[in-house]
Formats: C-alpha cells, sequence, structure tokens
C-alpha cells in the first residue's frame, strides 16, 4: 500500500465516523420527535409500572441527556436493551440476526454478480439475437416484480404445490428459495448493466484498435471490454451488497429465515428505541464500509481514477 | 420471435396446468402429504405403536417475553399456558362447556367469609408436586411469585389482574397471601367475593415461578432451555430467536401420564401467507394466524369448515371510540376541542350525534362482506358469550342499543336522520347534510383495519358527513389515544377472563384506557349530564364500577353492571361494531387440544391419531 492509499484509507475512516456521529445524532432526535411510547400498550399499564419502565431504559432523563449518555455507550460499544424483546441486548439480537441475514445475502449477492455479469456480457456479445432478447424480456420480467411477489409465488409452487423445497429457512436447503427471491433483482439489473456499459464499450475506439491490430477476439472481450464495462456494476454492487446482507424484510418473512431484516420495521412500528438506534448505525457502518470498498475496487479496475 | 412466444406460451400452459392438477389432488384432510424437506416437528422413524407424537404449532412471531408475570400477548400466554401449570385449569366438559378444574391445586375451594367482610380461600396443593427440573414445588413459590408479579419494578403489563386480592395497591401493594410449606396451603383473602376467582388462579400471571432461578438472572432466565424451570406439561428445550422455540414432555409435571405429545415447537414466524403455506404443506399441523383474505374461501369450503378449519369463539369487541372532548357542533367546519365549539352545544347534544352515527352503520354489511369470520354484529359494548356473575350470559338480559336485525337497517338509518335534522341541515334534493363537521378516523393501517374504515367511510358520506383518515403505526396511535389527540379511532378489547367488568371497569376516569376521557379532568365534553343526570360521570360510574367490585351480592353486582353498561352506552362515546371471533387451522388429525374463549389453546391431552 503506497502512502497515497494510506492516507486516502484514513481521511476516509475519519469521514466514517464524522457521518456515523451525524447519523446518530438525526435518527436519535428524530425517533423521538415522533409523538409516540414503546409503553403505551393495547391494555394500558398501570402508572407505577409505567414510570419504572421509563426509568429503567432512562426515559425518563432530558432529550439531551439522554443523548450524551447514548453516545456514550456507543463508545463503550453498548447499544443497550431491546424493550421489545424484554432482556435481550440490541447487539446480540443484531448479531444472531446478521449471521443468517449476512450468510444468505453474500450468496445471494455473489450469484447475482455472477449471473448478471455472464448474462449481460453474452447478450451484448450476441446482441439482437434470440438469446439477447430472451434474457432482455426476462430481465424486464424480473426488475419489474416486486420481491414479495417473487417470493410468495417461489414459496407457493416450490414449497406446496410441487413441494420439492422446503418452507423454512432454517430446514435444511431452506435457504434455496431466500437466496433466489433475493438475487433475482439485483441479477436483472446487474445483467442489463453489464449489456448497456458493455455495448458502449465495444463501440469505443481503442476496441477497434485492439481488433484491428489482430488481438484475438476472447482477449478483446474480457480483457480489454469486460474489464472496463465493469465499472457502473462496481458502482452498483457496492451498496447492493450492504442491503442485502443486512436483511430483506419481506423474504426473511415470507421464508421464516431468522435475519435481520424484521428488526428495521419491527422496531419503528413498536418505537423500540435502543433497536431502532442500533439497526441504523449496523445498516450504516455496512453501508459506508462497502462504498469504501467498491471505491477500491474502481481504482483497481481503472487505473485512472485518482484517490484524490 | 414468434417461436420464442410460443416456447414461453407452452411453459407457462404447462406450469398453470401442473399447479392445477397438483392443487386438485391435494384434498383437503388427506394428510398423507409428506412434507418438503426437514419438517423440524416430525422426524421419520415413528416409535412402535403409531405415529410420532410430535407437533408443530405456529402462534406468531417470538414472544416478547415468555416470563409468566411479564407477558401480556395472547402468543406468549398460548406458551406459558402449556409449559406451567397454575392452581386450577380449564377444563372442556363432555357437552363442550368449560370449567375450571384443579390443577396444582388438590381441589376448587370455596371461600369463607371472614368477620371483617373479607374472603378466604385455602387452597391445597396436591402431594409430590415438582418443578421441571426435580426439585419440589412450594406453596411459597405461588406467593413469591405472585408479590414478584405485582411488585411495580418488576414492571408486568398485568400487574393490575391482582386487584381483587386485598392489600393490592399499584405503588405499594401488600397482597393478603400466605404459604404454608409445611401444610401445603395457600391462604388468599379478597375484599370482596369475586365470581372471576377461580380463572385468575388459571391465568397465566398466576402461574408460579422459581425464585432462585429468576432472582440469579432476572432479565434472561427465559433464554434458555437450562434455566427456565417450569412446572406444566411441558419444559423447555430450546429457544432459537427467530425460529423456533421447542417443548417437550416435562415428566416432573404431576399429570404427566396423561400427556401424549413428546414435543410441541412453537414455530415463531410472523407473516400470516407464509404461515398459512407451512400449515397447507403439512409444516405446522396448527396455527391461529390465518390471513384474513382466506378467511371467507375455508369458509365456505366444506372441505375445510370444521374439518380443518375453525371459527373459536373470542371474547371481545370491536368498536369505534370517540374523544367526548371534541364537539360536533354544526357549522363549525371541522370536529373541535375549542371551547368556542361548545357554546350553544352541549355534550347530551354530541352524545345524540354519536348515536346516530352509530345506527347509520350497517353491521350486518360489514360482517358478512368485510370481515367475513363469523363475527357477530353488535348491540352493546359487552360481548356476547360473557357472564354477569350469577351465571346469566350477560347479552342475554343486557338491553340492545340498537337493532342489528337486517330487516331494520332502514329504521335504524331512518332514525339516524331524524336526529340528525333536528341539528344539522338537511339537503333534500342531494339527501345529505351540508354543515356537519368534518373529523378524523385514527387508525393502524393493517388491511382489516383499513378495509372497515373505508366501508364506515362510504356508510357516512352517503349522508355528507365527511370522515378523513388518519393513518399511523401502532405505537404511535397508541400514545395519540392516551393523550386524547384523536377525534374517533378503532379498538378491539379482548377479555382478560369471562365476566363482564373486564369490559366496564376501563371506562372511570383514572384508567389509562379511558381514550375518550370520559370523566377526565378539564374534558369539556364529559360534563354532568352523564349518570343519572344530577351527578357527573365520575361520580356515577365510578360508584357503579365500585359496587361491582366490592360487592358480594352476586345479584347486585350484576344489577350494577347493566346499569354500567347503560351509562356508558348512554354516552355513545363507544360504538360497538361487532363480536370477535378466533379462526383456526388445525390438521385432522390433531386430536383433543382445548381452545379458550380467551384465545389460549391447551396441548396437554392433546395427540396425533395415527
Amino acid at each position: 500500500m503506497d502512502s497515497k492509499m494510506l492516507r486516502y484509507v484514513l481521511k476516509r475512516s475519519l469521514l466514517a465516523v464524522f457521518t456515523i456521529i451525524l447519523i446518530i445524532t438525526i435518527t436519535f432526535f428524530v425517533m423521538h420527535a415522533v409523538p409516540s411510547s414503546p409503553f403505551n400498550k393495547q391494555k394500558a399499564l398501570t402508572e407505577s409500572v409505567k414510570k419504572a419502565l421509563e426509568a429503567k431504559y432512562g426515559l425518563d432523563k432530558p432529550l439531551g441527556q439522554q443523548y450524551v449518555q447514548y453516545l456514550g455507550n456507543v463508545l463503550k460499544l453498548d447499544f443497550g436493551d431491546s424493550i421489545n424483546f424484554r432482556g435481550r441486548s440490541v447487539m446480540s439480537l443484531v448479531g444472531e440476526g446478521f449471521k443468517t441475514s449476512g450468510k444468505i445475502g453474500l450468496i445471494a449477492a455473489m450469484l447475482a454478480i455472477v449471473t448478471g455479469v455472464v448474462l449481460g456480457a453474452l447478450a451484448a456479445i450476441k446482441r439482437d439475437t434470440t438469446l439477447d432478447k430472451t434474457i432482455l424480456v426476462l430481465t424486464t420480467a424480473s426488475v419489474s416484480l416486486p420481491n414479495f411477489v417473487v417470493a410468495i409465488i417461489l414459496l407457493w409452487a416450490f414449497g406446496v404445490w410441487w413441494a420439492i423445497l422446503p418452507t423454512r429457512g432454517t430446514d435444511p436447503g431452506g435457504l434455496i428459495m431466500p437466496v433466489l427471491a433475493l438475487m433475482l433483482y439485483p441479477s436483472a439489473y446487474i445483467t442489463r448493466l453489464t449489456r448497456s456499459s458493455m455495448l458502449d464499450v465495444l463501440g469505443q475506439d481503442y476496441i477497434r484498435t485492439a481488433r484491428a491490430k489482430g488481438v484475438h477476439q476472447k482477449k478483446v472481450l474480457f480483457k480489454h471490454a469486460l474489464k472496463n464495462a465493469l465499472t457502473p456494476v462496481v458502482t452498483y454492487a457496492g451498496p447492493m451488497i450492504a442491503y442485502i446482507v443486512t436483511g430483506s424484510f419481506v423474504v426473511e418473512q415470507i421464508f421464516s429465515v431468522p435475519g435481520l431484516g424484521k428488526y428495521f420495521v419491527s422496531s419503528i412500528q413498536s418505537s423500540d428505541y435502543p433497536m431502532i438506534m442500533g439497526t441504523t448505525i449496523f445498516l450504516s457502518l455496512i453501508m459506508i464500509f462497502m462504498t469504501f470498498i467498491s471505491d477500491v475496487i474502481y481504482k483497481i479496475l481503472d487505473k485512472r481514477i485518482d484517490f484524490e | 420471435m414468434k417461436k420464442l412466444f410460443s416456447l414461453l406460451l407452452a411453459v407457462l400452459m404447462l406450469s398453470a396446468c401442473l399447479v392445477g392438477c397438483v392443487q386438485s389432488g391435494n384434498t383437503p384432510g388427506n394428510n398423507s402429504e409428506t412434507t418438503p424437506g426437514g419438517d423440524p416437528g416430525t422426524t421419520p422413524g415413528e416409535p412402535a405403536g403409531g405415529v410420532a407424537q410430535e407437533l408443530t404449532v405456529c402462534t406468531g412471531p417470538d414472544p416478547e417475553t415468555i416470563d409468566p408475570a411479564l407477558n401480556s400477548s395472547v402468543d406468549g400466554a398460548i406458551m406459558l399456558s402449556n409449559a406451567f401449570s397454575g392452581l386450577y385449569q380449564w377444563h372442556t366438559n363432555e357437552d363442550g362447556t368449560q370449567t375450571i378444574i384443579a390443577d396444582c391445586a388438590q381441589e376448587v375451594v370455596e371461600p369463607t367469609q371472614l368477620d371483617d367482610g373479607t374472603y378466604q380461600y385455602v387452597i391445597t396443593l396436591k402431594e409430590g408436586l415438582k418443578w421441571s427440573d426435580g426439585t419440589e414445588l412450594k406453596a411459597s413459590d405461588f406467593t413469591y411469585s405472585w408479590n414478584r408479579a405485582v411488585d411495580p419494578n418488576t414492571l408486568s403489563d398485568y400487574q393490575y389482574i391482582f386487584d381483587v386480592i386485598a392489600g393490592y395497591s399499584d405503588t405499594t401493594p401488600e397482597l393478603a397471601i400466605e404459604a404454608d410449606d409445611a401444610a401445603r396451603t395457600i391462604t388468599i383473602v379478597t375484599s370482596a367475593l369475586c365470581p372471576y376467582f377461580n380463572q385468575l388462579m388459571a391465568f397465566p400471571t398466576y402461574f408460579p415461578v422459581r425464585k432462585d432461578i429468576v432472582e440469579a438472572n432476572p432479565d434472561g432466565w427465559t433464554f434458555s432451555a437450562d434455566t427456565y424451570v417450569s412446572n406444566g406439561a411441558f419444559k423447555m428445550a430450546e429457544w432459537t430467536v427467530g425460529d423456533k422455540i421447542v417443548f417437550v414432555r416435562n415428566e416432573n409435571y404431576w399429570n404427566a401420564a396423561n400427556v401424549k405429545l413428546d414435543k410441541l415447537t412453537f414455530a415463531l414466524s410472523s407473516d400470516d401467507d407464509a404461515i398459512f403455506a407451512n400449515f397447507e404443506n403439512g409444516t405446522y399441523q396448527y396455527t391461529t394466524r390465518v390471513p384474513i383474505s382466506q378467511i371467507p374461501v375455508l369458509k365456505n369450503d366444506p372441505n375445510r369448515m370444521n374439518v380443518d378449519f375453525f371459527i373459536g369463539d373470542y371474547s371481545g369487541t370491536y368498536f369505534l371510540q370517540f374523544n367526548v372532548e371534541q364537539s360536533f357542533k354544526p357549522g363549525i367546519g371541522n370536529v373541535s376541542d375549542d371551547p368556542a365549539a361548545w357554546t350553544d352545544w352541549t355534550p347530551a347534544q354530541n352524545a345524540e350525534v354519536r348515536h346516530a352515527l352509530g345506527l347509520l352503520i350497517d353491521r350486518n354489511y360489514i360482517v358478512d362482506s368485510i370481515t367475513q369470520g363469523g363475527q357477530l354484529p353488535a348491540y352493546g359494548f359487552v360481548p356476547a358469550g360473557m357472564d354477569d356473575g350469577t351465571g346469566t350470559e350477560f347479552r342475554a338480559k343486557a338491553e340492545k342499543w340498537w337493532s342489528v336485525d337486517p330487516a331494520d337497517k332502514e329504521a335504524n338509518i331512518a332514525e339516524a336522520l331524524d336526529i340528525l335534522k333536528k341539528y344539522y341541515t338537511f339537503d333534500e334534493a342531494t339527501g345529505t347534510f351540508t354543515d356537519f363537521p368534518v373529523f378524523e378516523y385514527s387508525v393502524n393501517p393493517t388491511s382489516g383495519n383499513l378495509a372497515m374504515c373505508a366501508a364506515i367511510q362510504d356508510m357516512w358520506d352517503d349522508y355528507g358527513i365527511t370522515v378523513s383518515v388518519d393513518q399511523r403505526d401502532w405505537a404511535v396511535i397508541q400514545t395519540a389515544l392516551s393523550n386524547g389527540d384523536f377525534t374517533m379511532s378503532r379498538l378491539g378489547w379482548i377479555a382478560d377472563y369471562i365476566d363482564s367488568i373486564t369490559f366496564l371497569e376501563i371506562y372511570v376516569a383514572a384508567s389509562g384506557n379511558n381514550h375518550p376521557r370520559l370523566g377526565k379532568d378539564g374534558a369539556v365534553g364529559s360534563a354532568a349530564v352523564y349518570g343519572n343526570g344530577s351527578q357527573t360521570w365520575n361520580e356515577a360510574y365510578e360508584q357503579l364500577i365500585t359496587t361491582i367490585k366490592t360487592s358480594s351480592d352476586m345479584q347486585a353486582r350484576a344489577d350494577a353492571m347493566y346499569q354500567a353498561e347503560k351509562a356508558l352506552m348512554d354516552t355513545y362515546a363507544v360504538i360497538p361494531i361487532y363480536y370477535y371471533t378466533n379462526p383456526y387451522l388445525a390438521k385432522t388429525n390433531v386430536k383433543d387440544f382445548l381452545y379458550s374463549p380467551l384465545g389460549f389453546v391447551y396441548f396437554r391431552t392433546a395427540y396425533i391419531e395415527g
């Protein structure tokens, strides 16, 4: 790693810390600005129990003090206990959930990238053939189908009618359907991205030059064209991976996958403050990290891009 | 291109055909279909003598807690009811009626009246009771558990469920309970005769917990099979968050010999459609979560209704509630709680208007076309199936506040229009009121609530009464209701026990559930007209509820309950819509489980038929 690179990494890390603090601050105050309380239940709690609960979770203190305390706890990596899942720490819930979501997310993301790049490149090379058109039709359909529709169709077709795949994520083989449901959209999107970018590159002068110089077709396509065509894919893949490894609410619900996705929604619905903060910070961290990774890959793909 | 299309078409047709074929072959009630993949509940290799006695059920996602003192959810209560055993338990008689019988107790006891007018129950435990880890279960375990649950620092949602016991207070409770471990007796003193006392002894908050276990890890003892020591038919074997809670037969349960299931797995899932798919392919054999869209389909299919789909009783009321501080004075544009909106307009007139709004709602249409789950149209606040404490069904004797006979639909509307025409300008040409103020319908956006909201909106809109929809998340709406920051909202109330007081007590002024703000300090719209005309709401209603809670004369108590409902219904601050039902799915080979109208289900006697 040269000194330029090192400086870049340092700069990005500092920026990341600043971003996280900003996110914590905004989330914290917006969350508390919503007129809501985790302790207003369908059957009202007695006043004394409600007061004791507020004291337990520190919600009886002034907001500013709560904020300072929260920041202090975050520095100590203490994210508190969930209110909705009594007695369980945010860290353990997010950690356990991420184990599962991260696993299926990574598999889905990798498969999406591989199939997307391969199909996209094929479509570009075989432009205007039946193959190209088939890929185009299928990817258009996949991009326009929301993933809950895909998930429900998969669930009923393979899980109930034909009954050839398990319907719960934790059963052996149970991750096949959630992975399929998760990868469908990104793989279709990457296919289209690769195809158009590849077509663009194939029309460039340097490709013509390479061909004119008698460079072998394979070498032209893979070394010159595909490598350069991948830049937009990398841009897309970074945030895509960040989203996909932090779990999909819909897909995890439908295939009963004990992942992270549900907490993003349920914590907000129930005003589970520590969980809202924990999940938001976690998503931000992953997002910042993935953006950084894709920037580095950029540089490797295209030497013209400068870290400054 | 043409070729491609015909190929696609052929594939589509083939798959549609396959789907159709498989579906029609897979008739309900035929449980021989193989389950795909590894079903967590039924491992192959049946024991000699029949099918594996293993059942997988789904009642929802991870419960908030399965600590008996802390739980307030129905799904948590179902798990607790299978893992723990209280002093008493529910039992289904030969004729299908349900009664309370002894569980940990030797027998159900009658109270004796003490000199000071209080009542004393002396309950003796069975001999040789044990916890699931084999240690002795003592009378003092029960008293410890109750004192713990009622302590405000334990943070129990159900603290108030102990209010029948003498010495209850939400700040400094000192329950009049005493244990004698040598004699195995628990002595309980109630300040009045309580007709639902026996039911409380079967209620999850009254289940015993182990002091040493709880104190060693107060927040986390329920998370692991090692520390989740219970005393019921099943004990925990595993809890994997987001996946499942596995219970196995508890050999130390006093009646373990009659528990037939070896394994009871609660699969954790929150998506109703996914749960339904897992029931259809046999992964789950029982579930209380049926998608709303499937209910009418299942109900009208003779191969499903009362075969593997059932509509259970559920003691609860779905109703609209109004904030009584909001004035409906004609011509003010929007409903308002501004003092100016109350000049020349009285709370009694407001109540009349709410009555008319209620009459305009066609409840038969709602239960037949919207909810479609066998719900009953409501004609009073206390739901069908509740007792008045003397053994009489409350609704059988109580007043009907309007007719729910479909034939009376037009008469109801005519009555409503007559009332409204007294105050509002009616345009005969369009058949609508021109100066009825606009108001908000606050609702948490579930598909059921929104469908209901749209229907009611339409029924009122026909007469020029405009309602705007105010959608808010559950936690947000709960806060708004507590603070009186709403005009009208929907609410459901489910009984804690089968006695009408569980519905009536929520409208005393101090109650946190008194969202309409009846009798609350400074509630403009809640003035003295309620009650009997000369008393304030507080004086009138509070007195009735006090009578109900303190009277040991069951007839006087019942009379006060009928009067209390009348007082409440006279305000029309609540407009009941329907009485709940509880649809559930159970495979035909799952036998002898016990379903209670509180929504609890017990598997201690259940078995899988071979």
